[in-house]
């Protein structure tokens, strides 16, 4: 395998446009929900704060959409010229779980992660224990929802539909 | 930052490599051979090593303290020893008047001021006490995952330098390529190896 630290600044791209993509698919699958290979669906919608950035990581811009359609258009005009984001604060929704967290697209990590309909920290120490699990839970079931979709991005984005198809639709919604 | 916090902020890795048949006894036994040492006493400026998952003075495993169901989990403690900016400028300035005065105001010389500059800088380490840090860390052996619960690339460097060193084990940040390596069939792998980044300006934009 290529030098590690290579191909982390080489992929940068990657990352990138998965969560370019992200915030597409969560704009046109609407109230619908995305279906996750292997997984049960998720209802997906990108959150308040994205941070756009130029290939060159020189630009760096951080755009606070406080959902309006000027503030979106604003980002998505940014991505037309070439601005990519690099965080994204999302918002998962799968049966009776539903988190929110930033995912940087560097390294997939993720920051702030809080699950609304989580069981709370236990009163004593008796079940600290019960609360690692719960803690785990969290953690496993977005990590795998995010290889899921990163699975169904890459199908797509290495198939030929990604130029014949997927990409001109994406135009057109930044278009729109 | 830890797997108890209300918020949750980590980075992902894969863990391959051969294991021992007794693997969990075996990670005990690693674990305690690269505890968190103590550095109050000395003037070290920093210290990492591993402690019990989220406590900061626990620092056993032999009593299988790390094993919970299918995961390990223990934490990176880093403690750093850093005397602020403005507190070492004081005592430069001290040091400096001392030294003048003892020979009656003669400029120093510039090994002196070296000199003086390292003497102070030893003696304000020595009484400053350390701050120590926990990173959670949680293993899925089976699954050949693990959730490291820092963000910071210093931290992760740490971490990446203490666990390697620990285990012997082959350990990768999770980033787009190693996900994408760990995903793909190795058809797809040559496409990603060729893959150019999307320009997603419209033709008639460019």
């Amino acid at each position: 395998m290529r030098d590690l630290v290579e191909l982390l600044f080489a992929y940068r791209f990657l990352g990138r446009e998965f969560l370019a993509w992200l915030w597409f698919q969560s704009e046109s699958t609407g109230e619908n929900l995305l279906s996750v290979p292997g997984q049960e669906p998720v209802n997906l919608a990108i959150g308040d704060k994205m941070v756009l950035e130029t290939g060159d990581g020189e630009y760096r811009e951080t755009l606070v959409l406080q959902g309006s359609h000027s503030e979106h258009r604003e980002a998505r005009l940014g991505l037309l010229q070439g601005k990519l984001p690099e965080e994204m604060q999302l918002r998962v929704q799968r049966g009776q779980d539903e988190w929110q967290f930033t995912l940087k697209a560097a390294t997939l990590e993720i920051k702030g992660l809080k699950n609304k309909n989580a069981p709370g920290l236990p009163e004593g120490e008796d079940d600290q224990e019960g609360y690692f699990f719960d803690q785990m839970y969290q953690v496993e079931a977005v990590s795998e929802i995010l290889d899921g979709l990163f699975r169904a991005f890459l199908q797509v984005r290495l198939s030929p539909a990604w130029d014949q198809e997927e990409l001109p639709r994406l135009q057109e919604w930044l278009e729109a | 930052m830890g797997v108890y916090a209300k918020s949750l902020s980590f980075t992902r890795y894969f863990v391959r490599g051969e294991t021992p048949a007794d693997f969990y006894s075996w990670v005990d036994e690693r674990l305690q051979a690269f505890l968190f040492r103590d550095i109050d006493d000395t003037t070290d400026e920093k210290a990492w090593g591993w402690v019990e998952l989220d406590n900061l003075l626990q620092t056993s495993f032999g009593g299988g303290q790390a094993h919970k169901g299918e995961y390990l989990a223990f934490s990176l403690r880093v403690d750093t020893r850093k005397v602020p900016a403005a507190v070492l400028r004081k005592h430069l300035l001290l040091a400096e008047r001392a030294l003048l005065e003892q020979q009656k105001f003669r400029r120093l010389s510039r090994h002196q001021k070296l000199e003086m500059k390292k003497t102070v800088l030893q003696d304000l380490l020595r009484r400053q006490m350390p701050q120590p840090n926990l990173f959670d860390v949680v293993w899925h052996p089976a699954r050949q995952r693990l959730w490291l619960f820092a963000t910071s690339p210093k931290i992760r460097e740490i971490f990446e330098t203490l666990f390697r060193e620990t285990f012997e084990m082959d350990l990768y940040l999770l980033f787009p390529y190693t996900l994408a390596q760990d995903i793909l069939d190795p058809a797809a792998q040559d496409r990603l190896e060729l893959l150019e980044p999307a320009v997603f300006a419209l033709p008639a934009a460019r």
